[in-house]
């Protein structure tokens, strides 16, 4: 369950980089190639075990044009699928 | 005499195989119709609320549209129809419309509020029985429900309305959505329905939502009134129904991802027209339109609707899935390092 106060980190397994906005992810172990776009990209950057989801919508509004109010929606689903393909786990006792 | 519930044998067995006859290819199955955003109460989490005005009224769908689009619809081998609002009961000509689709074959579904439900209009639905009748029950005492619905008397009405569908055995589902006004009284409410089945010895069918929809203006105003995911769960867990209903969701999802089609069907077995006679995907997502008024449903449904964006219809490549809705920066991109 993503909350307002969760931290998460990257795999540290999965290789990436920033290329023209777009994030690209290597996924050695199920040998696939995933592709953010600019505003997944910008999520996946400020993921960092540190910063609560709250503080990355924020990060995201002040960022880009949107409301906190889509914006606070579309990151909690989206860091939930980046846990569902375990591309970021939930950092406990944060 | 009884009316067995049509959609819970549809919504199960016919339908699943009905949908599987049908094949893979997309095919207008089911329609949810909005006829009007007229509307006798003014629910403050309402997102078709903001354009019920005399203005916004008179821009709606005349009687003779609706049956034109019908009959394309019908012949198109659309089979059920959900016949919503606003309030559909406010529009004057509701019964010549429901009895059109009554007689051209539809199951008819009607999604109501309850407060204009007469006995005049319960007879009638004897007459000529509708699949289903679904009713907003967002509270369960006069304060909590008008403080909900901001209609003096509504409590009263409602519940009036449930018992004359009850008295006349109608299939009858009742629904609330949770908000932060509500989300204390939904085991009471969920309670008071299984009763109701009880006491007139029939099945009241009970749903539980929980989305707020922004209104259709684009105004936030209710998000104020969504209740946080994580209080969501805690009602669902709570209950063995809402949690067994929110894992058959979950395992749909997760199918429908795998498969690549929308959650919901929208633009595949399903559609939406609006009360302007706009056709979309689905009510929850309007961002593209066809007009009706002006083309025909065969090309929209056909050739236009599965060009519209749905952020649930994914292939099944995971870059897709992960991809999140396009913003524009509010500023230069700043420059990010690569990390490996």
């Amino acid at each position: 369950m993503v909350t307002d106060g969760t931290r998460v980190t990257k795999n540290e397994h999965i290789p990436w980089r920033i290329i023209e906005e777009e994030a690209i992810l290597i996924d050695l172990e199920e040998g696939e190639v995933v592709r953010l776009n600019p505003v997944g990209a910008e999520i996946w950057s400020a993921i960092d075990g540190v910063r609560t989801i709250e503080e990355i919508v924020d990060h995201i509004c002040r960022t880009f044009d949107v409301s906190q109010w889509k914006a606070n929606r579309d990151v909690h689903r989206f860091i939930t699928s980046l846990l569902r393909h375990e591309l970021v786990q939930e950092r406990s006792g944060a | 005499m009884t009316h067995p519930s049509v959609p819970s044998v549809l919504d199960q067995e016919l339908s699943r195989r009905l949908w599987a006859k049908l094949g893979e290819g997309p095919f207008p199955l089911a329609c949810q119709w909005e006829l009007t955003c007229l509307c006798n109460l003014r629910c403050v989490m309402c997102y078709t609320d903001c354009f019920n005005t005399p203005e916004r009224i008179r821009q709606e769908l005349r009687f003779h549209e609706i049956v034109r689009i019908m009959d394309e619809i019908h012949e198109a081998g659309c089979l059920e129809l959900c016949l919503t609002g606003g309030e559909p009961l406010a529009r004057r000509d509701f019964w010549d419309i429901y009895a059109y689709a009554k007689q051209n074959g539809f199951l008819v579904t009607v999604f109501t509020n309850g407060t204009l439900v007469t006995e005049q209009i319960a007879d009638g639905w004897v007459q000529s029985p509708p699949s289903m009748i679904e009713i907003s029950l967002h509270g369960l005492t006069k304060a909590s429900f008008e403080g909900i619905t901001q209609g003096t008397g509504s409590y009263d009405r409602c519940l009036a309305a449930i018992r004359l569908i009850l008295e006349r055995r109608l299939p009858l589902t009742l629904k609330t959505t949770g908000m932060t006004l509500n989300r204390d009284d939904i085991p009471a409410i969920k309670g008071y329905v299984s009763r109701l089945g009880a006491e007139y010895g029939t099945t009241v069918h009970y749903k539980f939502g929980s989305d707020i929809r922004l209104r259709l203006d684009g105004s936030e105003d209710v998000a104020q009134y969504q209740l946080p995911a994580d209080q969501v769960s805690a009602i669902e867990e709570a209950d063995p129904d809402f949690h067994a209903e929110r894992s058959r969701r979950n395992r749909q999802e997760e199918e429908s991802r795998h498969q690549g089609t929308t959650r919901c069907g929208g633009g595949f077995h399903r559609f939406h027209i609006d009360a302007y006679g706009r056709l979309q995907l689905c009510s929850g997502n309007r961002e593209a339109s066809y007009d009706l008024r002006t083309g025909s449903f065969h090309e929209g449904f056909y050739d236009v609707l599965p060009h519209f964006p749905c952020p649930h219809r994914q292939p099944p490549e995971r870059e897709e899935l992960l991809n999140i809705q396009p913003l524009a920066r509010r500023h230069d991109p700043r420059e990010v390092e690569a990390h490996g």
